[in-house]
């Protein structure tokens, strides 16, 4: 019943000629914030899982730098061409694709590769070790890789080390 | 015979029925439009459930096996893999697996990605000393749309492609 008319001529009638329209209105209002909140909620939702999904994809993608820091040769790993260049150096790989999410849109992280020398290495690996302190003198390096990428107007940096010895 | 309503009878105007009919459409594509945006969400949260859900079970049982196995090696199909000939090095959709036994002897093991008649599969065989080929012991996944093993470096790895494209790599390394 949009209009009400046959009570409208009604002394102390309820209602008054044309109340069906702000009835409407506010039905058109309550519906509106429905969709509003229902919108809200879903995003809400959609969120976290877009969160939990890019770190699927970092966590696959570190994946691969840990099991390469494991099987790199030592001689490669410490050689004047390594990937993981001794700190204070690093080597960077930028805009490396770490996967794709629904649809086929790749997503990229930027890399960055370093080791770091144990203390008691000796000298010309990095270390303060001696022949007293390392007399067999022992190499050990933590094999880093930082991966960082954007979610939103977020930067997110995690890491994996390795560590190697020889 | 006349009758003291007859008057509030009249009918609508054509403006109060171009009105009522007005907000009955818009009320109308309102809900439309609510219901849309409730299945669009569910399809989104739907497309997502590879990547969340299913990849990160699929990397545990495969970290499993691969981290396990003493060697691979890749082929192309399951004949060729059963015959060890023709091993590849990337886009290969069978991964064999090694396995050493604690009395000695070995235990080969086979992931294939392929259809037996029920639709695309990555599939988990023992491989018996007779070399002809059982049923598969378990589906690992029948959600991915492709399975692909590839080796570089020495590291063997996984990528798995999901039925919206989506694509994640898994890599891992043998036992040491």
């Amino acid at each position: 019943m949009i209009f009400r008319r046959t009570r409208s001529r009604k002394a102390g009638s309820r209602f008054a000629r044309g109340s069906a329209l702000i009835e409407v209105t506010m039905a058109l209002a309550v519906l509106t914030v429905l969709g509003l909140l229902l919108f809200k909620s879903s995003i809400n939702a959609l969120y976290p899982r877009q969160w939990t999904l890019e770190q699927t994809l970092s966590d696959a993608y570190l994946t691969h730098e840990k099991a390469f820091a494991q099987r790199i040769p030592f001689s490669d790993l410490t050689g004047p061409n390594s990937p993981w260049p001794a700190q204070p150096q690093s080597s960077t790989l930028a805009d490396v694709e770490i996967g794709r999410i629904p649809g086929g849109t790749p997503i990229y992280a930027n890399v960055i590769r370093t080791r770091i020398p144990d203390t008691n290495n000796l000298a010309v690996d990095g270390g303060v070790g001696t022949a007293v302190t390392n007399p067999s003198a022992m190499e050990v390096w933590k094999v880093q890789s930082i991966l960082s990428y954007n979610i939103g107007s977020r930067t997110y940096v995690k890491s994996r080390t390795v560590v190697r010895s020889q | 015979m006349k009758h003291g309503f007859s008057k509030s009878r009249r009918g609508y105007t054509l403006i109060e029925l171009a009105v009522a009919i007005a907000c009955g459409l818009m009320a109308a594509s309102l809900l439309m439009a609510l219901v849309n945006q409730q299945f669009t969400f569910l399809r989104m949260y739907a497309t997502q459930n590879f990547l969340i859900r299913e990849a990160p079970l699929i990397s545990t049982h495969m970290n499993r096996l691969i981290g396990q196995a003493e060697r691979f090696r890749l082929h192309n199909s399951v004949d060729d893999a059963l015959d060890g000939t023709n091993p590849v090095m990337t886009n290969a959709s069978v991964l064999v697996l090694n396995f050493q036994q604690p009395d000695g002897t070995t235990q080969a093991a086979m992931l294939a990605f392929q259809n037996l008649g029920t639709g695309n599969a990555l599939y988990y065989y023992l491989v018996p000393a007779s070399g002809v080929l059982p049923a598969p012991e378990w589906a690992i996944t029948r959600e991915a749309s492709n399975v692909s093993f590839s080796v570089v470096s020495g590291v063997l790895g996984v990528t798995l492609t999901g039925p919206n494209n989506e694509q994640i790599t898994y890599s891992g390394v043998m036992q040491q």
